[in-house]
């Protein structure tokens, strides 16, 4: 091959690597969550039933289209100081603040939100765990949750 | 060279591909809470009133008024009551153990200052427990007037 043409050869690739994939197409996207801390349950949380966060931040950015799903990392809520209660990871619920169905949290990732524009933006969602005189004896219950946001 | 040039280009294009991939962001979060030992009373009384007739002052007792105590816990407890003080405000020192207690179906027993275990269980939603009162009357000692007792103190406490 000559010089030439070898030269010719790596225009094209670098042609090609410029402009039929070029850097806009990838998707620069973020997202942020804290913890979400019940705190400690009390005499008017178990009679309410549950234990609640109202609208906790998910601070999102994306320059696509998006969607943002939950999913937990763990099969259940822990178990009780004296061993004898798993909490079923179901008694954490959650929805979009702006709505009123609740969703058992699953280790399945569920939709929270979407968009089909880009930007940045945060939205708000409710967090629940439910609780009973009879079942929930004294712990500490927790799941890791993941948060994920990516291209519609 | 030639191997190499034609290795390299897939090579290039496959991690540029991959790069698209990994555009996905993610953020983890602990959702946690702590659940201490939770016990809750509530009386449906807050005080009791009594009316002696003649028939009772001879009898030497009044009518039986319950109060009715609502215990929720999510651990195991026990339910006491005692006398806030050895005596009545009244015209003369009458004593807490005139005031008579029972819890259900039990025997009547003198209230005292000292605590004294009523009922205890495990985990429960409002489950009610009826403790009746009464008050043991004399002709020669009860003059006429006004008997206040302050206070019957519940409990629920740690068994």
């Amino acid at each position: 091959m000559t010089t030439e043409r070898r030269k010719i050869k790596y225009l094209i690739l670098a042609v090609f690597l410029l402009v039929l994939l070029p850097i806009p197409v990838r998707a620069e996207q973020s997202i942020s969550v804290n913890d979400i801390n019940f705190g400690i349950a009390g005499e008017d949380d178990f009679f309410n039933g549950y234990i609640l966060v109202q609208s906790h931040p998910i601070f999102w950015s994306s320059d696509t289209g998006w969607r943002i799903t939950v999913h937990s990392a763990d099969p259940n809520l822990g178990v009780s100081d004296d061993g004898t209660y798993v909490k079923p990871l179901s008694d954490l619920l959650w929805k979009l603040s702006d709505e009123e169905a609740w969703i058992p949290m699953t280790q399945d990732p569920e939709e929270v939100d979407w968009s089909e524009n880009g930007g940045e933006g945060v939205i708000y969602v409710d967090f629940a765990i439910q609780l009973d005189w009879h079942r929930d004896f004294p712990g500490h219950y927790e799941a890791h949750l993941f948060f994920f946001i990516q291209d519609l | 060279m030639t191997i190499l040039r034609h290795t390299l280009t897939p090579i290039l294009i496959f991690l540029l591909s991959v790069s698209i991939a990994w555009a996905d962001s993610e953020d983890d979060s602990d959702a946690s809470m702590t659940v201490p030992g939770v016990r809750s009373l509530t009386l449906e009384q807050q005080s009791l009133h009594f009316e002696p007739t003649l028939t009772q002052m001879i009898d030497g007792w009044t009518q039986q008024k319950p109060i009715i105590a609502r215990v929720s816990a999510n651990v195991g407890w026990v339910l006491t009551v005692h006398g806030s003080s050895d005596l009545w405000d009244a015209p003369w020192d009458k004593p807490v153990t005139d005031l008579y207690w029972r819890y259900a179906s039990g025997e009547y027993a003198p209230l005292t200052t000292d605590m004294v275990e009523v009922v205890s269980g495990g985990p429960c939603n409002q489950l009610t427990y009826p403790i009746h009162f009464m008050v043991k009357l004399d002709l020669a000692d009860d003059v006429p007037g006004d008997y206040y007792y302050e206070y019957i103190v519940f409990e629920l406490a740690a068994p």
